[in-house]
């Protein structure tokens, strides 16, 4: 997978992030996080994230790394 | 006594009002009601109307020349006269406001004799050409001569007289003919009233008054807008305009809607055969009430423009001559391509993207083209890049996305709060209601980055103009919020009962934060805290506070943020749920809430149901009879970047330029490129079509039957002008589309479509064509609850929920001025032209704005030596273009600004493909920029122009002698 399309996702998902965890608990932060990406994104994307998650060269935001558990990936 | 039904005041509870009948005088409001005698007849009517009105209501026509029922009676002409009982003299009945008990005399020989006299005088200074007069049968000069039966003028024409008065010709769309004028003042008073622009005047008094246009100047040098409001007052020859000069009168008319901008304006066109010979704005059209812009009145010559491309035309690869083809061949290589595709690289690399400038039918028919055919949701429409936040953010808050209001409602407002949006330009006859609210007294706050025209014209002026850094609307609302809760200015009765409390005290917690104060978010907006504070407390206190918003708040990195704090000010204040409040986006084109509306997203159905609904998709797939993706598909920017990676490979692109209109042109151009079947639907061989395979000819908005939704939820009939010029209509052309491909789609007439629809989506369930005919127009939800459609939105709950507050923090975007590019790029549009102006640069708009400018600072022009004119190099991290410079004061220093009307402009190749974190919806508003002296075009204009001139020889090419047409 070519990595400018890696970080196309991880930049994509961080911003969500950064826009969605402030005035909440953590816990809700990371299902409205895991929510967004699962209600909003192509499968192909939800893959591409969990690949970028698995190489060090991607630096995701710690709320991203909780939601990836909810994230769909099929 | 008969009470009479007075059209514009009293809608009949089933029945549109016709209000097509001039009355003579605008209704009175009062809800105190009189009753007076006219000619016998008795009437009831509400105080203040006057004696005209009140016949005319009646069916008893009192001639008149001066007043019309759009205008504030003025009373100069006398034709109007009576007798009233008790009474000196024959008074004026347009200026004389009916009393209880009255009784009126509207004809007998000393009033006959009374308006003769007048007549004569008239038409003793007007040339006698009636014959040959362009207004022949449609000039009320010459029909009340004909009403008080004159039949001789005793002055002659010797003495002193108007008749050698010049006519001016500037306005490529009307001419002034000064010796057919009879100062009437009407023109005056539609450019005052009706417009508020205020460019026309009487010089000089008595025999020597003229209409004139300002000082020394011709119509196209004055201040008017070309809006049409004076050629529609006009009850002479004297505004006319020149389609009907050089044509004659009309034979028939038809009454659609402007396939302009969102307002959605209804339109009389008068037609000779199936030629449009006008536009006139229809006074029964809601949305607009009887006004028009220069777009929609004038500018509609694109539709038979020459450049229409009208066979179908294929070719290999798009360094190739273009093939003109049968529809067949067309359809069957389009068809071949796309399942090729599909089989070498599976289901999902191919998609289709619809238009907003498509009426909800096509928009419709392309989304289940791509759902029951392409067995994808890989769907998307051109609002992905102005409103798709928008519909994000209202559903997240007020449950439905959509506008809350009718245009009608701003007449009520007491403070209005415009964020990013310029409606004198991009939308302006709402621009025009809106300023007749302010010259009634309604206070007004805009926040834009820029000095738009309504901070200061003509008897209007902006109680606070916050001039916030551009990309800061989320702490500038923010701020205002803050105020409004800090010195205790919700509304906690509305909180209370109408909005959801576990979301309200958490945003509570979170807005009462001392960083979200104006003073704290001065250094971030640039927004005095003094200014701020008392704008925030102007909104809040107001009877009525209504917030309208455009493209400046969408279309940025916090774009649905921006959308959700405008909610939460809404609610927190109160302001939803009646006339005069409200939150209202201002939609770009003429049907971006319609292709919302018809599940142009890849992740929504109709009706703004998710994709993964089940209940939703069981219903859709036993409509269809077929199984339906449950995930969401790809989006604009996702399939550029798919195309780009190698496996999104075929695009059906209907109406929409996305090689113009798209952030970043490079990396759109590298993505179309990169495909192997680009299909383009589109009256004009556009940019997009240059990188294209497959050309299917559109039809334009004349050629069709449809429907379009406006920015108000009405959905208005889009009616059928003249044959198709390609011989097809864009929902035959998706439906042949379909069949190729193995899917029938039955339908005969768009009204069968429409009843699908509403077969299949509840907010659309009483819409039909049959109602649409017998409403006008509708806006919905339409549905058994509300078999008359809904004006305004959560009156008593938000769609069956409780309002939603939501967090929104203040996340600066990536993009900011640096020392190599120090200076903030913002875009937008102008009046003259639309969008990506393949339709306005097709009209004689052009000679209003026939290129796009650079606004800059006079500070930042010395700093880099740019006088007026000169050519300047904008220079992103995207890319390079050059622009000639404008000199201005409306930007602030450190801002730039520029429209993207013209392809060769390339202001998209600078914009970057930041985008809204939620939806993607590009950062349009914000591209941090240099700007230097340059004397010659950036190296992509250069190479664009050549890329340019080899598609227009494959276009020239097209015949080739290699098929002919079948
Ligand atoms: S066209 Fe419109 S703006 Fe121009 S003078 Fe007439 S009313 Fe005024
Ligand atoms: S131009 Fe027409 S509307 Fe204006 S004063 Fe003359 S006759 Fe009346
Ligand atoms: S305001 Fe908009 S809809 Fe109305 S005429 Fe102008 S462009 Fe058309
Ligand atoms: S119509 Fe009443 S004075 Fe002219």
């Amino acid at each position: 997978m070519s990595e400018d399309r890696l970080k196309y996702v991880v930049d994509m998902a961080n911003q969500i992030a950064l826009n969605l965890l402030h005035g909440k608990e953590q816990q809700q932060c990371v299902t409205e996080i895991s929510h967004h990406i699962n209600r909003f994104w192509a499968p192909s994307m939800r893959s591409q994230l969990a690949e970028a998650a698995n190489n060090d060269n991607y630096q995701l935001e710690e709320m991203v790394i909780l939601a990836l558990k909810q994230i769909k990936n099929d | 006594m008969i009470s009479y039904y007075d059209p514009k005041t009293e809608p009949a509870a089933n029945q549109p009002a016709d209000l097509s009948k001039d009355l003579g005088t605008p209704p009175s409001k009062s809800t105190v009601q009189v009753s007076v005698q006219i000619d016998g007849v008795d009437i009831i009517v509400p105080e203040g109307t006057s004696v005209l009105r009140a016949a005319a209501i009646a069916d008893i026509n009192i001639p008149k020349l001066c007043a019309s029922d759009n205008l504030e009676a003025f009373g100069s002409c006398r034709l109007c006269a009576v007798e009233i009982e008790g009474m000196r003299g024959m008074p004026a009945s347009c200026t004389t406001p009916v009393k209880e008990g009255m009784k009126v005399q509207t004809q007998n020989t000393k009033i006959a004799k009374l308006r003769r006299n007048v007549m004569e005088l008239y038409i003793s200074d007007h040339p006698l050409d009636c014959l040959t007069c362009p207004a022949n049968g449609d000039c009320e000069l010459q029909d009340m001569a004909g009403a008080v039966g004159l039949r001789e003028v005793r002055y002659g024409f010797e003495g002193k007289n108007h008749l050698d008065g010049a006519t001016d010709s500037s306005n490529p769309y009307f001419s002034f003919d000064d010796s057919k004028c009879i100062s009437c003042s009407r023109c005056v008073r539609a450019c005052e009233e009706v417009q508020g622009t205020f460019a026309l005047t009487v010089e000089g008094r008595g025999f020597d008054s003229r209409i004139s246009t300002g000082q020394d100047n011709n119509f196209l040098e004055s201040d008017c807008v070309s809006c049409g409001a004076c050629v529609q007052a006009c009850p002479t020859a004297t505004l006319t305009e020149k389609s009907v000069i050089d044509n004659g009168q009309p034979d028939h008319s038809i009454i659609t809607t402007c396939a302009y901008c969102g307002v959605g304006c209804s339109f009389r066109a008068d037609m000779q055969g199936d030629k449009v010979l006008r536009m006139v704005p229809d006074k029964n059209g809601k949305a607009n009430q009887g006004h028009s812009c220069v777009k929609g009145r004038f500018a509609f010559g694109y539709a038979t423009h020459k450049d229409r491309i009208t066979s179908p035309m294929i070719r290999d690869n798009i360094e190739q001559d273009w093939r003109e083809v049968s529809w067949e061949e067309a359809l069957a290589f389009a068809a071949k391509r796309l399942t090729d595709i599909q089989e070498e690289h599976g289901r999902n690399s191919i998609g289709a993207i619809t238009s907003s400038r498509c009426t909800n039918e096509e928009t419709y028919l392309v989304q289940k083209l791509v759902r029951a055919v392409f067995q994808n949701n890989n769907v998307d429409t051109c609002a992905r890049v102005c409103h798709s936040p928008t519909g994000y953010g209202l559903k997240a808050t007020l449950n439905e996305s959509a506008g809350t209001q009718t245009f009608e409602s701003v007449m009520k407002a007491d403070v209005v709060l415009i964020i990013g949006a310029n409606p004198t330009d991009a939308h302006p006859v709402f621009g025009s209601l809106l300023k007749r609210r302010l010259r009634q007294g309604a206070k007004l706050v805009v926040a834009d980055p820029r000095s738009i025209d309504l901070i200061d014209s003509p008897h209007t002026k902006a109680q606070h103009h916050l001039k916030l850094r551009p990309g800061t609307n989320v702490a500038l609302i923010n701020a205002l919020a803050h105020v409004i809760i800090d010195e205790g200015l919700e509304d906690a009765d509305f909180i209370s009962s109408r909005c959801d409390d576990a979301s309200f005290q958490q945003w509570y917690k979170h807005i009462q934060d001392q960083r979200h104060s104006p003073e704290n978010t001065m250094e971030i907006t640039g927004v005095e805290a003094t200014e701020l504070r008392a704008a925030a407390r102007l909104y809040a206190s107001a009877n009525n506070g209504a917030i309208y918003y455009g493209l400046g708040v969408t279309e940025h990195s916090q774009g649905s943020s921006s959308v959700m704090a405008i909610a939460n000010l809404a609610m927190v204040t109160g302001n939803i749920g009646r006339e005069g409040v409200g939150v209202n986006p201002l939609r770009g084109q003429n049907n971006v809430q319609g292709s919302c509306d018809m599940g142009s997203f890849p992740h929504e159905l109709p009706g703004y149901r998710h994709v993964s609904d089940e209940s939703t998709r069981n219903l859709f797939e036993q409509e269809w009879q077929v199984s339906l993706d449950c995930e969401p598909g790809l989006r604009i920017p996702n399939m550029f970047e798919a195309a780009i990676h190698g496996d999104f490979k075929g695009l059906y692109c209907q109406g929409e330029d996305i090689a113009q209109s798209d952030p970043n042109t490079q990396h759109v151009q590298k993505a179309l490129s990169s495909m192997k079947c680009i299909i383009v639907q589109d009256i004009f061989l556009n940019e997009t079509a240059k990188y294209a395979h497959v050309f299917l000819p559109g039809s334009s908005f004349m050629e069709k039957n449809g429907t379009f939704t406006n920015a108000e939820r009405r959905i208005s009939r889009v009616r059928k002008l003249m044959p198709a010029l390609a011989g097809k209509e864009d929902w035959q052309v998706t439906i042949a589309l379909a069949k190729v491909l193995g899917y029938e789609m039955n339908y005969e007439h768009p009204s069968e479509i429409m009843d699908e629809i509403a077969r299949l989506t509840p907010t659309f369930s009483g819409v039909s064509y049959e109602n649409l005919d017998k409403l006008g127009s509708i806006q919905w939800p339409c549905n058994e609850k509300s078999p008359l459609g809904t004006p305004i939105m959560h009156t008593e709950d938000f769609v069956g929920e409780k309002g939603k507050f939501a967090i929104t923090e203040y996340v600066a975007t990536p993009e900011k001025a640096n020392k190599h590019f120090p200076l903030l790029l913002t875009t937008g549009r102008i009046l003259s032209q639309y969008n990506v102006g393949a339709q306005t640069r097709r009209t004689a708009n052009q000679v209003w704005h026939d290129e796009d400018v650079l606004e800059i600072h006079p500070n930042d022009a010395e700093d880099r030596g740019i006088n007026d004119g000169d050519w300047v190099g904008i220079a992103s991290r995207a890319g390079t273009t050059a622009l000639r410079a404008l000199i201005s004061q409306r930007v602030q220093p450190g801002v730039v600004y520029t429209t993207f009307h013209h392809p060769l402009s390339g202001a998209n190749v600078v914009t970057t493909d930041n985008s809204d974190w939620a939806t993607n919806c590009p950062e349009y508003k914000v591209t941090a920029v240099q700007a230097t002296k340059v004397d010659e075009p950036s190296q992509w204009q250069a190479e664009y122009a050549q890329f340019s001139q080899r598609q227009a020889k494959y276009l020239k090419n097209k015949n080739g002698g290699q098929i002919a047409k079948t």
